[in-house]
């Protein structure tokens, strides 16, 4: 069942302005979601516009929504449509306004798409280098024996 | 003894509920924007400047090799491995990466440690192992070196944990602040000048009526020494007893988990964390019944009105154990109750500050039902304590070693740690001098939240207000009488007439 915010607590509108230039318009329980913009708010009673200079207005779009619209049902869905790079730059986000709900979610999204898969799997997901030598990686293996039974053949 | 030289350790901020749970074991890097002022560098040196603090001799030299940033910055030209190792993850910072990983299961954890050496290092991360121990063995654990080895040995027992040596995979280059100064918390030791002020009042022999006027009336801590010398406890309270004592069919109460005693001894001698789990069990006299009779009330905290409650009152006594550097950081005890602790072996430093100073560091949220603080209590005294030199709002400190008692009025602020391996028994209560302060506390909206150590938190009040009447009758309108009565007469001053911080946690009075 979606849950909208309460509108009825506060009427009074605020600007977030993303990193490159776009404006969203929101309610003023909606931006407190965000503990930074609370905190701007906090020290600066007037204001009326707020500069996100960590954010694409892309990304602020989708943080909003996920603010507006969040419960179990939401959350499950809503990490399935976004790719590594974008999960990544949302959780940055996340973190930057402090919105703990959103970054936990964005972490265990994060956390689900690695999860039993092999490090090869792993390296070619984030582009890394391996960096262990041939003979510390079959130390490895020999050190993690007991993880390497049951994993994803990819 | 190797000495290191700090600018200023990062403060890392951990958020506590008005329970005592901890909501997780993450940054919240509040003091985010610091960051690029306050770069570690470290420099070995021989002496200890007066910056410098010492490293546990027994401290294993770096794990893996982790440096701190600053050192990074002094080498120009050099690379870190931590950011190459993690690809296109590495725009994450530290406490990001480790929360992701914190949603693993072991196996999962152990696989990757193959990625890179930075995977191999962020993965080896014990908090981790910590919170996946403590999440799924809550009926106890052997402690086996490390929270990792604790894990597989557990979970995958006819591995042969021996087979691995972790301990000469190092890596080279590897620069990370917060993966440093956790390796640096869980491995310093308490500095001698924070030990030096002892600045509460200590009395001995004092009567009842002395100890309700000069202190618990006005709310003034104190430090009562030979009020327990008749207690059992203090004779025969060592290991071996103890162990005898509760066998192996009781388990005591370990963070989330309860374990044996003897298990409990064994994670103790081995640990060197940051935070050492510390049992904290409020129903040992119940598990043990001759726990409780090895010690008694000491005479001046005998008027427990909470009694009136009979089986039905909140949790209010506790036996706590911990190694050295156990302890808790800065809270004010739960439902506006005073308390007593009372050291039966080892020693405790305490650091307290009255109700509406709220001590340097520590962010309580506006209802008081969060309280925001560093990691670790050592982190505390590295970045704050300082500060408590020179200021008007001195607190009162002390070491309260075994035999001794000390007295904590309600909603003073206070900081425990142990400075060696401690048992204790402390007991929260309500007399009539603060009787209607935790009336007043239980009738609050929030209630529901606030109140800790029953399971029937909303009609607290109502009972407890009832119970009361009827045990003595008239009580609470003859205490509410007194109390309109010296309003009128006094203004009531703050213990040092300062000003309350915006947001402060006030004890109404």
């Amino acid at each position: 069942m979606a849950e909208e915010k309460s509108q009825a607590s506060s009427s009074k509108m605020l600007t977030l302005k993303a990193s490159d230039g776009v404006l969203f318009e929101v309610e003023l329980n909606i931006a407190k979601e965000m503990k930074t913009v609370q905190a701007y708010i906090d020290d600066c009673e007037d204001i009326e516009t707020i500069p996100i200079p960590n954010v694409l207005g892309k990304h602020l779009a989708i943080v909003i929504e996920y603010i507006k619209k969040t419960n179990e049902e939401y959350d499950a869905e809503f990490e399935k449509q976004w790719n590594m790079d974008d999960l990544q730059l949302l959780l940055l986000a996340a973190n930057y306004l402090n919105i703990s709900g959103l970054q936990e979610c964005l972490c265990k999204a994060i956390a689900k798409r690695i999860e039993n898969k092999s490090p090869e799997y792993v390296r070619k997901v984030f582009n890394i280098e391996n960096d262990h030598s041939p003979e510390e990686e079959a130390k490895l293996r020999k050190e993690y024996k007991w993880a390497f039974e049951g994993v994803d053949k990819d | 003894m190797r000495s290191l030289i700090m600018k200023n350790l990062l403060s890392r901020i951990k958020t506590r509920r008005k329970n005592n749970k901890f909501i997780r074991n993450r940054n919240k890097n509040i003091l985010k924007h610091k960051k690029n002022q306050n770069r570690i560098s470290v420099i070995e040196e021989e002496e200890d400047t007066e910056e410098g603090f010492s490293i546990k001799s027994s401290a294993p030299s770096q794990t893996h090799g982790v440096q701190p940033l600053g050192n990074l910055y002094l080498n120009p030209g050099s690379i870190n491995s931590r950011d190459t190792g993690l690809g296109n993850l590495h725009t994450l910072t530290d406490e990001l990466v480790l929360d992701i990983l914190g949603f693993l299961d072991g196996t999962s954890l152990g696989v990757l440690a193959s990625v890179s050496k930075s995977f191999y290092v962020f993965t080896n991360h014990e908090p981790i192992w910590r919170n996946l121990v403590l999440d799924n063995l809550i009926d106890g654990f052997q402690y086996n070196g490390s929270w990792k080895s604790t894990f597989v040995s557990a979970y995958y027992p006819s591995f042969d944990i021996s087979s691995s040596d972790r301990r000469s995979f190092k890596v080279r280059d590897f620069y990370s602040d917060y993966l440093f100064q956790s390796w640096l918390c869980a491995n310093l030791e308490m500095k001698p000048e924070w030990l030096e002020r002892d600045n509460i009042v200590r009395k001995r022999g004092i009567s009842v009526e002395e100890f309700v006027a000069s202190f618990e009336e006005v709310n003034k801590p104190v430090l009562l020494e030979g009020c327990i010398d008749n207690w059992d406890a203090l004779r025969n309270w060592d290991r071996d007893y103890l162990v005898k004592l509760c066998g192996d069919d009781v388990k005591f109460a370990v963070g989330p988990v309860e374990m044996k005693l003897r298990d409990y001894y064994r994670y103790s001698d081995q640990v060197r964390e940051e935070r050492p789990l510390y049992l904290f069990d409020p129903k040992f006299a119940e598990k043990v019944p001759k726990l409780g009779l090895d010690y008694e009330v000491p005479v001046y905290f005998r008027e427990d009105l909470f009694d009136v409650l009979g089986n039905e009152r909140p949790d209010y006594r506790w036996i706590i154990m911990g190694p050295a550097g156990s302890g808790s950081s800065f809270h004010v005890d739960p439902n506006s109750t005073s308390a007593w602790n009372a050291v039966i072996k080892g020693s405790k430093k305490w650091i307290l500050f009255p109700p509406d100073v709220i001590p340097p560091g520590v962010h309580p949220s506006p209802d008081g039902a969060e309280v925001a603080s560093p990691v670790s209590i050592i982190e505390w005294f590295m970045n704050f304590y300082g500060a408590t030199k020179n200021w008007k709002k001195r607190p009162i400190e002390c070491i309260c070693k075994a035999g001794e008692v000390i007295f904590v009025p309600n909603g003073w602020w206070h900081l425990v740690i142990n400075l060696e391996e401690s048992i204790a028994i402390t007991q929260n209560y309500v007399s009539r001098r603060n009787l209607l302060n935790v009336l007043d506390f239980l009738k609050r909206p929030n209630a529901s939240t606030l109140v800790s150590g029953t399971k029937d938190r909303v009609n607290l009040h109502d009972k407890f207000k009832n119970a009361i009447e009827a045990s003595f009758p008239g009580a609470i309108d003859e205490l509410t009488q007194k109390e309109e009565e010296k309003k009128i007469q006094q203004r009531k001053l703050s213990f040092w007439d300062s000003v309350a911080d915006v947001g402060a946690f006030k004890f109404s009075f």
